[in-house]
């Protein structure tokens, strides 16, 4: 390779451009640049791991870069989070009066949600003020810095178990805004609990090699789902949903199961890369998603989709609520008022709040149909075992579709999937999408293998040599490459 | 711990570098008939920006010859006119033609049904027509079926590119897609690559079409409205102005010659 002086200046001014604060491109884990950035990482983590604050303070600062590359000087607002409550849940602690610890308790509560309610709401509130006074508030010129909404939740969390005492507060500040800014959870999640997070850090143990290697895996799992399925599925998505009245019902519903799996695998692909990076690091981080789309039943659903959300709506606003301890009325209110709040965290809009309606809605006929149906069908029976998965599968796919298309395109694609649903489609359709039809038997079916068998995959990964490891990289990789500039077709034949 | 983190740091190090070392060379490989792509590792470090693909949602500046407009004077002579592109062009095509005719231009119109940049700029049908009809002006309407493609950018600037190769000489206008939502890009794409007064904006907020069944093509009383609009930005505000004074209110014509092409399967 002949580098000329100029390729080198190119070459370092690209870096520079590549490493600069830059809205459009955040450091996501499918990206080429994090790892190679992640390569500098890992050894320089690897030499400070015993030293742990050494390994604190670098990890802080990798973090803060990670939050910094998307949301420039933002990432402050992080740092200031972290130290008003670290502070905070201090003083929660060691305030003797209940009505104390309760004051300290709403300071922090309102500080969070209001700072989260500044960055992400205002807009929403101006727009819907706008559209019921025919106002002109012009809108806020604001950026949304990276993870909030997550490490909001943490931060609410750790402040209410505190209160609650079910956990110590940390004395060491460092060990807090570690936790908050722990770059693999901090632009996605999983919602990681400081109970389960911080007694890790505070052991600091060195990760097994079973450990590194089987996150590792995780990664590439993550990657191939991110990168190549939930990525390709997209792109048809985005055609279909972008001009739904020019398509038929049937090419809909394939877009709605399209999202659906899309969705899935870009989601749970991400949280696994998230995963996989911390069990690299020796951070056991949870699960996040558990196959949410062999659910029987909606609630079933909540128990495997997006689990360190599900549980920290249940945990800090459900059962504070009153859970199901007031009545059935009272119940299906608090479910309702939950999946609202979940709605509206999903994003500032009215599509999402309708998700989540649709989502209490679907809550509350089960628990109140629950005990007459199990009467009626035989839980046990196959048939109705596939009829419970089916309607469930249906339900929570044209309910995922709200959180992607708007509302009027949400009615479109709803209407024309049961009214203009046609089959002389599907032969049509697979010949002009035939890799978006295979790709999706294949999760299809990846979606359905046993447990045991990702179990056993992982275990024999781990175990394999290092070149076998370098190859399936390789290979991960080039399908990356590959799919990437595959295109879907966008329309079948004669349509447009 | 250390021993795991080196074999990593080794995997990735080797790993990138293969794919480095491919995407610097000049070997092409396939496996059966799929060929196999390389990475944009090469671009991404040393591609100087002029030449480098642009990032999704980056705004490229525009070479200087391109940004300057000049007011050019208009040419009266009459023209050989090929109007050509995707199925707007068959939305459009009835009142161009009184355009044409009212004006003394002879215009061939070619539908590409389901055609977009990668189709016309991957093939030579638009070289072969300008061959055949010998026009003075082109008419170009592309990008309808792309409004909604990722990494436009990256997936077809080089199809523009060569798009606007094949025109070579020869003045055009690129007309730009009716948006029926925001797009991902083209417009701008497209804006960027052509020179100045060159490409007709046909998504602005006070152009609204009304839209046929399938939500995308205006009808025809709004793409008359869409012609009479492209017509007089044309003769007033393009590059290469032509005479095109409007014709009576609502009247269509036939072209002088129409070639419908199929999409491809």
């Amino acid at each position: 390779m002949n580098l000329t002086s100029i390729d080198v200046s190119t070459m370092f001014h690209n870096i520079w451009n590549m490493l600069s604060y830059d809205p459009e491109n955040p450091l996501i884990f499918n990206s080429g640049l994090f790892w190679v950035l992640f390569l500098l990482f890992l050894p320089i983590y690897g030499m400070l791991k015993s030293r742990k604050t050494k390994m604190m303070v670098f990890v802080i600062a990798f973090s803060l870069y990670f939050f910094y590359k998307s949301s420039e000087l933002y990432f402050l607002l992080l740092v200031g989070t972290s130290l008003i409550d670290w502070f905070i849940a201090k003083q929660i602690h060691h305030e003797p009066t209940v009505k104390m610890k309760r004051f300290w308790l709403t300071i922090s509560i309102v500080l969070s949600v209001g700072t989260l309610g500044v960055f992400k709401y205002s807009n929403f509130v101006i727009f819907n003020l706008n559209e019921l006074f025919k106002s002109n508030f012009q809108p806020l010129d604001l950026v949304l810095p990276l993870g909030i909404s997550y490490y909001t939740f943490k931060t609410i969390s750790y402040v209410v178990d505190v209160y609650k005492g079910k956990i110590e507060p940390t004395n060491n500040w460092l060990e807090y805004l570690f936790y908050l800014s722990f770059f693999p959870a901090l632009a996605m999640g999983p919602i990681v609990r400081a109970s389960h997070f911080l007694p890790q850090l505070k052991e600091n143990k060195a990760p097994s090699k079973s450990m590194v290697y089987s996150g590792f895996w995780l990664v590439l799992v993550g990657v191939i789902k991110k990168a190549i399925f939930a990525d390709y599925f997209g792109q048809y998505t985005m055609i279909a949903f972008g001009s739904a009245d020019g398509y038929s019902g049937y090419e809909l519903a394939m877009a709605t199961i399209g999202f659906a799996m899309q969705i899935y695998c870009d989601f749970s692909g991400y949280s696994d890369m998230a995963i996989g990076i911390g069990r690299m690091m020796g951070f056991d981080l949870g699960i996040n998603f558990d196959f949410p789309y062999r659910s029987q039943n909606v609630t079933e659903f909540w128990k495997r989709w997006h689990i360190s959300l599900s549980s920290w709506l249940k945990d800090y606003v459900y059962i504070p609520l009153g859970g199901n301890r007031r009545g059935k009325p009272r119940q299906y209110f608090n479910l309702m008022a939950t999946m609202l709040i979940g709605g509206l965290w999903h994003g500032a809009a009215w599509n999402f709040v309708v998700w989540g309606g649709v989502h209490g809605v679907a809550l509350c006929i089960h628990k109140m149909t629950k005990k007459p149906l199990d009467r009626l069908f035989p839980s046990d029976n196959k048939i109705v075992i596939f009829f419970c998965w089916l309607i469930t599968f249906i339900y929570a796919s044209f309910a995922m579709m709200l959180l992607t298309a708007d509302m009027s395109t949400a009615w479109t694609v709803i209407t024309k999937s049961f009214t203009d649903f046609d089959l002389a489609y599907v032969v049509p359709f697979f010949t002009a999408r035939k890799m978006w039809c295979y790709l999706m038997i294949i999760i299809f079916i990846l979606h359905f293998v046993p447990k045991k068998v990702y179990e056993l995959m992982s275990k024999m990964f781990v175990k394999s040599h290092w070149i076998v490891k370098l190859l399936i990289f390789i290979v991960v990789v080039q399908l990356v490459i590959q799919f990437s500039s595959e295109e879907v077709q966008p329309f079948i034949y004669n349509q447009f | 711990m250390k021993k795991a983190y080196f074999a990593i740091c080794a995997i990735l190090l080797v790993g990138l570098g293969v794919f480095y070392a491919f995407s610097r060379s000049d070997i092409d490989l396939k496996l059966g008939e799929t060929e196999i792509k390389k990475g944009t590792f090469q671009e991404t470090l040393f591609a100087s920006d002029q030449h480098r693909v642009a990032k999704p949602g980056e705004k490229v500046p525009l070479p200087l010859s391109k940004k300057k407009s000049e007011k050019a004077e208009m040419d009266t002579t009459k023209k050989t006119i090929l109007f050509i592109g995707d199925s707007m062009v068959e939305c459009l095509f009835p009142r161009m033609s009184a355009y044409a005719k009212k004006n003394g231009h002879t215009i061939y119109c070619v539908v590409w049904y389901s055609s977009s940049t990668e189709i016309y700029g991957t093939r030579t049908t638009l070289k072969d027509y300008i061959k055949k009809f010998k026009p003075d002006y082109i008419l170009i309407t592309l990008g309808g079926n792309e409004l909604f493609i990722r990494d436009i950018r990256q997936k077809r600037q080089k199809y523009v590119d060569e798009i606007i190769k094949q025109m070579g000489n020869i003045p055009f206008v690129w007309i730009g897609p009716p948006n029926w939502k925001d797009d991902t890009g083209i417009n701008d794409m497209i804006s960027e690559s052509v020179p100045a007064g060159c490409f007709y904006l046909s998504y602005t907020p006070d152009q609204h079409y009304d839209r046929k069944k399938d939500g995308a093509h205006p009808k025809a009383s709004s793409s008359i409205l869409w012609a009479d609009r492209i017509c007089k930005w044309i003769m007033t505000k393009s590059a290469h102005p032509i005479r095109l004074e409007a014709p009576p209110a609502g009247e269509t014509a036939r072209p002088t010659k129409l070639e419908l092409l199929q999409p491809l399967r």
